[in-house]
């Protein structure tokens, strides 16, 4: 956590961005966004985070990585989270709630299908990427 | 990374999403999703193609709505008995049934972008560009998005004069609330600080608003973009130090300020010597108690610098006196996170969406009688009815539109005449509300237009500081009087009375909560006063809200006696023997409804 000069800061960016997007087209890992906004946490986020690690662990599955984010802005369908896996297009899940984690983790990580009606569409497209 | 990790290994090649959205369901959806399910299995392609049905998609007036997977094709107006030709032909020939196919005909220009894949999507991100993508407690994800890349080419690679063209290009204008063009703000400050010697950046994040979070959500899922912002307004201008005032409220948006700030001073963006440039510039954050006045720039001022907070007459404009007398460049947070965008694609980039005097982006907080809640983000000249109907997802349980009020307790309503109206600062202002910092509450046929007047009034009562006597007394005045209106006691003369102490409100008091606390009241006489008089003329309130003006009775026809209203009664206030037709005694009855929801022989009336 060095101060930075602006060349430092440049390099420092590379490293991340190949960091993260080594994660993205990592084929083994599995990674869970979790919407952290007031929004997300006043509808349940936590509990659903807490689920999420759990029946992670009783599935047995270990390569999976919990971020949380802000909010998407989906607050009629809070709390939300996205799945994003190999061979898997990326999924927005919510209303979620504990009882659903072991149908998304069964389904959607283990089977790798789909738990309809909990799908959101993305609101926008990601204007970074543009 | 959209869809790019999806290959064809998957045990589903593709996908085909339903929209089970309320809209969508009205429009048979459930049906059509049913015969997919059966085409799909009839024609044994049933394990390489699963069919979800999905919430809602928006553009609910062209459902229901069918998107399919990895190709992102969208298809609208689809009805059940389409099923087997959409089936046939796009899942199994691999063909785009054009007949169907979402055109993108109506789509404006400014809409573009390369990963547009869907044509649908009427959000445009750009202050919530980083909401929902990045960990905000993690730098590297902000830095790695291009974080603080706006503020390396800034302090390195501009001037700021340069600073202040690019700005001035973009068009960019507060979105606090009065659209003042930031580089109009950016320039006076800086000219006021060359003289003066020292200036404050100020960051105002005093959302109080009822109904709008935007500020809370940008800070809470992007904090880092503020604080780039804010350091290279501090370049631009000359100010060494800044100031978050965000409201004690929002502890959560304060604890991930605080872990931004102390990430960006580990890393040398903020701080003694930023990236090395030379240049010095640190952020305190002050927290609010909650006062809404407090959102107007002479009383945050005020009250950065301890003061009780009350405002001041301008000018002085804060960009010559603000906090400690020095020059000082106030910007709301959603205008802030607007800059690290301006300076890294430049004001043309930014320039091209939105309208004429209005550019780039809005974010509302879309509340009330919606079915899709929550934060949205589009170009400015998008319409209430795109809001409403396509990102909103339509009317909750279909009941009909009756207003949209903007603008919170400084606003008013907008009516379905207008809903086409493309939103921007100058279009809403011509409607007689205004942008506001963009809360949006929509009203449907069961809002009585004259309680929801009153909530606005009675906040603006609450939070009147008490410095002027126009507003202290004016707000309390007009309150009392939609008081009078909502309990069914309001004089003849008291619509006349309104008009008057809202206009005297209006011109006398001393800053923008009370210049702007009749504009509630103003905007729903006009466009609702057949509302108010049916309160005192007809003494009902046609949304079937206001309880004193309502009246409860029993159905001479309908009634059997059988009692249960009367044992259901919490005052007993119904009298009458069993297998006779029993009578509510109006004086005592609360009108609570028990005997309504009680009736099995929808006996009770009320008028």
């Amino acid at each position: 956590m060095a101060r930075k000069s602006r060349e430092d800061l440049r390099l420092h960016r590379e490293r991340v961005r190949t960091k993260l997007k080594e994660d993205d087209n990592n084929a083994d890992l599995i990674q869970v966004l979790v919407g952290m906004g007031t929004s997300g946490i006043a509808a349940g986020a936590p509990g659903v985070k807490a689920a999420l690690i759990e029946q992670c662990k009783l599935h047995g599955i270990e390569n999976v990585r919990l971020r949380q984010v802000g909010s998407l802005g989906l607050d009629f369908a809070e709390p939300v989270i996205e799945i994003r896996m190999a061979n898997m297009p990326d999924t927005i899940y919510g209303p979620m709630t504990a009882e659903l984690v072991p149908d998304i983790i069964e389904k959607h990580m283990l089977d790798r299908e789909l738990v309809g009606r909990y799908v959101q569409h993305r609101p926008a497209p990601d204007m970074m990427e543009d | 990374m959209g869809y790019s990790r999806y290959d064809l290994e998957s045990p589903y090649s593709q996908f085909c999403y339903v929209c089970s959205g309320v809209g969508c369901e009205q429009k048979k959806s459930e049906d059509l999703y049913r015969n997919i399910k059966n085409e799909v299995r009839n024609r044994g392609i049933g394990a390489s193609v699963q069919v979800v049905r999905t919430g809602c998609f928006g553009l609910c007036e062209k459902g229901p709505i069918v998107k399919m997977l990895p190709e992102e094709t969208v298809y609208i107006d689809v009805k059940p008995e389409d099923a087997a030709e959409l089936v046939e032909r796009h899942l199994v020939k691999s063909e785009i049934v054009t007949r169907l196919q979402l055109k993108d005909t109506a789509r404006r220009p400014h809409l573009e972008v390369k990963n547009d894949r869907g044509h649908y999507q009427k959000q445009v991100r750009i202050v919530l560009r980083n909401c929902g993508k990045i960990d905000p407690e993690n730098i590297d994800e902000y830095i790695a998005r291009e974080g603080y890349g706006a503020l390396d080419k800034a302090l390195f690679e501009m001037t700021p004069e340069q600073i202040i063209e690019e700005l001035k290009l973009s068009g960019l204008r507060g979105r606090g609330g009065a659209g003042w063009p930031t580089w109009l703000k950016w320039n006076f400050g800086r000219k006021a600080a060359a003289a003066a010697g020292t200036a404050y950046v100020v960051c105002n994040a005093d959302e109080g608003d009822p109904g709008a979070y935007m500020d809370r959500s940008t800070l809470e899922g992007d904090p880092h973009s503020v604080l780039e912002a804010m350091t290279i307004a501090a370049y631009t201008i000359g100010a060494t130090q800044g100031y978050i005032y965000i409201r004690a409220e929002y502890p959560l948006a304060i604890k991930r300020l605080e872990t931004a700030m102390k990430q960006a001073r580990d890393y040398g963006l903020l701080g003694e010597n930023i990236l090395e440039s030379g240049f010095s510039f640190d952020i305190e954050i002050r927290l609010g108690a909650g006062a809404f006045v407090c959102g107007e720039e002479t009383a945050l001022i005020a009250s950065i610098e301890g003061e009780r907070g009350t405002p001041k007459p301008r000018p002085p404009f804060p960009t010559d006196s603000g906090v400690w007398g020095m020059p000082t460049v106030i910007n709301n947070a959603e205008t802030w996170a607007n800059i690290p965008v301006v300076i890294l694609r430049g004001g043309k980039w930014f320039a091209r969406i939105g309208t004429e005097n209005s550019k780039g982006t809005k974010v509302f907080a879309l509340t009330g009688k919606v079915n899709n809640t929550g934060l949205v983000e589009v170009p400015m000249g998008t319409t209430l009815r795109e809001i409403i109907y396509d990102v909103g997802g339509g009317m909750q349980e279909g009941k009909a539109f009756k207003a949209v009020q903007t603008g919170g307790p400084s606003g008013g309503v907008i009516t379905a005449g207008h809903l086409d109206t493309p939103i921007d600062f100058d279009n809403l202002a011509k409607l007689g509300s205004m942008m506001g910092s963009g809360g949006m509450i929509v009203l449907a046929e069961d809002d009585c237009i004259v309680d929801v007047t009153k909530f606005y009034l009675e906040f603006s009562v609450e939070e009147s500081c008490g410095k002027c006597a126009p507003c202290r007394i004016g707000t309390r005045k007009m309150f009392n009087i939609l008081d009078r209106f909502t309990k069914g006691t309001a004089r003849p003369d008291d619509l006349w009375n309104l008009e008057v102490i809202a206009d005297a409100t209006k011109k006398a008091s001393l800053c923008g909560l009370g210049q702007s606390a009749p504009n509630p009241i103003l905007s729903t006489l006009q466009y609702f006063r057949h509302e108010y008089l049916a309160h005192i003329d007809d003494e009902t309130c046609p949304a079937g809200v206001c309880k004193d003006l309502m009246k409860y009775s029993i159905d001479a026809e309908k009634c059997i006696g059988c009692t249960v209203c009367a044992r259901k009664c919490p005052v007993a206030c119904i009298d009458g023997k069993s297998k006779e037709l029993h009578v509510i005694d109006q004086e005592r009855c609360i009108k609570c409804g028990a005997c309504v929801a009680a009736c099995k022989f929808d006996a009770v009336l009320i008028a």
